[in-house]
Parts: C-alpha cells; structure tokens; sequence
C-alpha cells in the first residue's frame, strides 16, 4: 500500500474494479513475507503479481550497471545480481504459493535464465523487455548523457544480447515500453542529478523490428497478444477476425527512417537520429484512426 | 585541445607538451615577480560547486600569475541555495564575461555537461569519482622532476581507487607517458572491473612494495562509509598504511606522492610525511605550474614571455 512494501493493498477492492495486474512498479517489493502474502492472495483469484525486481541492498544509491562503465567513469552502480536476486527469490515464492508472477523490464542474462528454466518447470511465470534495454547497452551511458539514465540501467552487451535472444525465443513474453517523460529541466543536468525514464512508445515497434527482428506472428504476439493476456485486458491485443474489436496497430516492416521530432511533449529520448527499419503507419481504435503518419488524428474518442 | 576534462583521451604528445610547458612556468615561479602577462585581459572563472581549499587557490594562483582576472564562484554564497540550476549558473557567469571555466562538481560527467552548454573552454578540476586530469599533471610533473622520465617507472597507487578521481586519472596518464602501475587496495577499494585498465591490480602491498619506484598513497576518506568498505582504520594502516617500517623496505631512490590532504598516521605515518623523499609539497607546488600550462594552451595566449 502506498507503493511502501509494507502492507497489501486493498487487492479484493481493486479485483472488484477490474484490476488484473498487481504491482509497486517504480519500487521493488522487498520484503519476501509480504510478497508471499499477496501472493497467496491472488493465487486463486487468478491475477498477477508484477514485479519491478532490484534488490535495495545490492542497488544501494546506484545510478548504472555495474561493470567496467561504471567502474571508469566511478559512479555508483547496481549489479545485475540486484535484479537476478529478487527474481530467484520471487520464482520460489511462485512456486510455493502457486501465484502468476510476471518480471517487469526484465534487464538481465541472469534473469532471462531463470525465467526458461522456470517455465520448463511449469510455473505461470511471465516477463517483459524494453525496447531500450533491447535496443542499447551500457557503453552509452560512458557519455554521462542523461538521456541514457533509466532504471533498470543499461545493461553491458552480454545481458542486451540475453534479452534479444530470450524475446526472440520465447522466454521473454512481450514488450512492454516502460514510456517515462520528463520536463527538459528533469534530464538537462548532470547525469548523477537526473530523472530515470526514457520515452519511445511512438517507436517501439520499429525499435524491436530494427534490433531484434522476429517473423510477423511472434511480432505481432510479443508487441500485443501477450502484453494484453498478461494484463488480463482481454479486448486488446486480439488476432484481427471479424468481431474481434478493431484496435489496430497498421506497421510496415520495410520503411527505412530515421526519426527527427517527437510527438510526444516530452523530448527526454535516445531514439531520435536513429536509423530505423519499419514504422508504425497508423493506428486505429474502435474503428476509427487514432494516428496517421506519425501524427495523431483529430477525433473524439468515446468511453 | 578544446576542453581540459580527462587523462583518458589525452595523448603521449599532448601531456608532454603541458609537462614542458609546466616546467618553463615552474621557471617563471621561481622569478623575483613571479608573473608573465600571457593572459592579460582574459578572465578565469573557478566554479567550485563541491568545496575544495587547494585546487581553487591552485587555479586561481595559476590564473593571476599569467596575468587573467577571476571570478570567483563557490556553492555557499551562490544562487545555488535558491534553486538554480547548473545550466543557468554557468550560462549566467558566462554572459558576464568570461574566457574559461574551471569546474568542479560532485556529480560525475558535470564539466562535459558545461562544455555543451557553454561556448568556451572547460578545465575539469575533479567531477565525483571520476576525473581529476590537472592532478595527474602535477604528480607526472613531480615524478619527472625526480626521475627525468615516466619511461619504465614503476608506480604503485595505494588505497582507495574505487571512489578516487585521481587514481582515476593518474593510472591513464601514467600509463600514456611511459610508465608501469600497479593499484593496490583490497577488493572492496578497487573499481569492480578494471580488464580493460592500463594496470594491474594487487591486493598485497607487502607483495609489490620493493619493485615501485614510486608509491602513490590516496587519501583515506573516512566520509564516504568507511565502515562498510574496511573493517577499521587500524586494520586499513595495518595492510596498506606506509608505515615507518615499510618505508625502510622501499628501494632507497623511492619516493612517496600524496595528493593531500594527509590522514597522517592513517595512510601514511608522519615520519613519512615529512621525509625528504616524500614529495608531498613539490606535488602542490607543481599544481600551480601545471595548472597555467592547461589555462596557457586552451586560452591560447600569446607567447610574449
């Protein structure tokens, strides 16, 4: 409660409003008792306990990945054994307490391997990637340019490597863009005093398509079924079908660009200036065109 | 040489071109007026945001002896305090006139942040952990003093390397210029990951203590958590302090730097401190060489000595 980790929340009442997805996302739920606790809770309703995996101890005032940019550069950092930690822990609490468990942007090698091994085991385990994560590594930030700052950090290249590899087969379900603006005055001062967060929603698909390519159906799968399926948002995220809700995402595979503006009001993002392959076309809500060549289209949306 | 931010990037010529010049302005130092008029009519402005003692008079003696004006900035008097930014600072102190910044923050990569933002040269005078590059001029400075050259020295950086900005840029430079440096520190003082470094590392000062040629103590900085990285003091002075006793096992040539200020009887014993091989106070002599050389080079001067 209060995103403290020291008390559940009302899950019964937010169950009743609709709510699937449980999480203190921004904040990791550190103390093992009480995540059991919700955990046995939720078990039998069915909903997901989501977790935002860092280990406080470990993580300590860290700014960065800990490894050989954090070291020249001796900043403080979290190593990546902070997320990998949290998750084991979390995975055998799953299994005893028989609870859905999904790992929020995922960062990790360590994690990516836990998450197989758990799912061959036969756990309702989940997880989800960034686009940024998938997209950079940590030789990124040796530039101290805020806009790289984002937690989990950036990663070195074996663990950004992990995450194409596991989105690609399987182990890690969906992509979720973890889209965090901030005021230019947030991110335009020294690296240490900055906002973590990176936005991109505009991009993420193209980001995925140009990093970490997949064939259509898995695309199509990572980007929308199973982020919707994990939600438990059942009119989202469906295959197009006659009768299914017309919420689509129109993207071209081919198109070769480089982004240049945001629509977006914040301009905290790494992406711009970067050669990408595909683009999202338009997108539709219900019917109707939400968004065309990269702007979005005046309508009225109703509830 | 636009900037002045690192020993990283900095090549064999470009420090040996600094080191000359430094000598000449040891040169000038030594003058009845101590003074060349290289920089007149260019203003200097040090910008403390971190508090320092040593390195901003350094500059700023740098600065008035090449004959520049300062300004003069540090956080407790400063518009810091209501809440205004670094970029607006800097920005501000800049439209008043001035020809350089000297930068010093507690946040690491502050000085590059300055360099976007500003339209003239920027001299990093230490950002967090990280980089303190006129430091490593002035102890390569004392070290070739004595020595003559880098070339084949051997130099030991004792302590805490992990959260030192000078051990950070002495290893480069000391490296770049020729010489063979061994940090020394138990784990929990060394950076996690140095593979790619231009050192080795040693967690056993006994071990390397009669090979160096050179032994660089750091500073012991109790405020950063001490407790947590060593058990005590005493146990600390027991492996890496340079005791009297391991003092008399140095190779007689061998000297002792320190970048000050001393915890004497912690990293170094006060016998040490004031032996003649240690070389504490010509180090802070240097700066203020080393210091007009980086100013002379980035604002360009005219050679009118």
């Amino acid at each position: 409660m209060g995103r403290h980790g020291k008390q559940l929340a009302h899950l019964d009442e937010l169950w009743e409003a609709g709510v699937r997805m449980f999480t203190d996302d921004g904040d990791v739920v550190a103390d093992a008792g009480l995540m059991r606790q919700a955990m046995d809770y939720l078990a039998t309703r069915g909903g997901v306990i989501a977790q935002h995996a860092v280990d406080p101890g470990l993580a300590a005032a860290g700014q960065i990945h800990e490894g050989a940019v954090s070291s020249l550069l001796g900043m403080s950092a979290i190593p990546a054994e902070a997320e990998e930690i949290i998750i084991a822990r979390d995975l055998r609490l799953a299994e005893l307490t028989g609870a859905r468990y999904h790992v929020q942007h995922l960062s990790t090698a360590g994690g990516v391997e836990m998450i197989a091994a758990a799912k061959t085991r036969g756990l309702e385990v989940t997880a989800e990637v960034t686009p940024h994560h998938l997209a950079f590594d940590d030789s990124m930030v040796a530039t101290t340019d805020p806009a790289y700052k984002v937690m989990p950090p950036l990663r070195s290249i074996e663990h950004m490597d992990a995450l194409r590899a596991g989105l690609r087969d399987g182990t890690i379900d969906a992509v979720a863009t973890d889209h965090a603006p901030h005021a230019a005055h947030d991110k335009d001062v020294p690296f240490e005093h900055a906002a973590n967060g990176i936005t991109g929603l505009e991009w993420a698909a193209a980001v995925v398509n140009t990093v970490a390519p997949l064939d259509p159906v898995s695309f199509y799968t990572r980007m929308a079924v199973a982020p919707a399926a994990i939600a438990g948002t059942p009119e989202h995220g469906r295959w197009v079908a006659v009768g299914n809700p017309a919420h689509l995402a129109v993207f071209d595979p081919a198109h070769e660009w480089v982004p240049e503006r945001t629509v977006s009001r914040s301009s905290n993002t790494p992406y711009l200036g970067m050669a990408l392959q595909g683009r999202v076309v338009a997108t539709v809500y219900r019917g109707t065109i939400t968004a065309r060549d990269g702007s979005p289209a005046a309508v009225a949306l109703t509830s | 040489m636009n900037h002045f931010l690192s020993t990283e990037d900095t090549t064999r010529e470009e420090l040996t071109e600094l080191l000359d010049d430094a000598d000449s302005f040891v040169e000038v130092l030594d003058r009845p007026i101590p003074k060349v008029p290289a920089l007149r009519g260019k203003t200097v402005a040090t910008m403390f945001f971190e508090p320092s003692t040593r390195t901003k008079l350094s500059f700023e003696k740098a600065a008035k002896a090449l004959s520049a004006d300062i300004m003069s900035f540090s956080p407790s008097t400063s518009s810091l305090s209501k809440g205004e930014s670094l970029k607006d600072t800097v920005l501000t102190v800049q439209a008043m006139g001035t020809d350089a910044m000297v930068v010093r923050h507690q946040a690491t990569g502050a000085p590059w942040r300055v360099a976007e933002w500003v339209d003239q040269p920027v001299l990093n005078a230490g950002d967090g952990a990280h980089q303190h590059p006129t430091q490593a001029l002035l102890d390569a400075l004392t070290i070739r003093q004595r020595f003559g050259t880098l070339d084949g020295l051997r130099i030991g950086i004792v302590g805490d390397i992990r959260h030192s900005r000078v051990a950070r840029s002495d290893v480069f430079a000391f490296n770049t210029l020729g010489a063979e440096v061994t940090m020394v520190a138990p784990k929990t003082l060394l950076p996690t990951q140095t593979d790619g470094w231009p050192a080795k590392a040693s967690e056993d000062l006994d071990e390397v203590l009669t090979e160096l040629d050179v032994v660089y103590l750091l500073r012991v900085q109790a405020e950063r958590g001490g407790a947590s990285v060593f058990p005590s003091l005493s146990e600390y002075t027991t492996r890496y302090g340079m005791t009297v006793q391991r003092f008399s096992r140095l190779k007689p040539d061998t000297v002792v730097l320190h970048p000050g200020p001393m915890n004497r009887g912690v990293e170094i014993a006060a016998e040490v401190a004031d032996d003649d091989r240690s070389l504490i106070l010509e180090q802070v002599a240097n700066g203020v060489a080393v210091r007009m050389a980086v100013l002379f080079r980035l604002l360009g001067g005219e050679h009118d000595e």
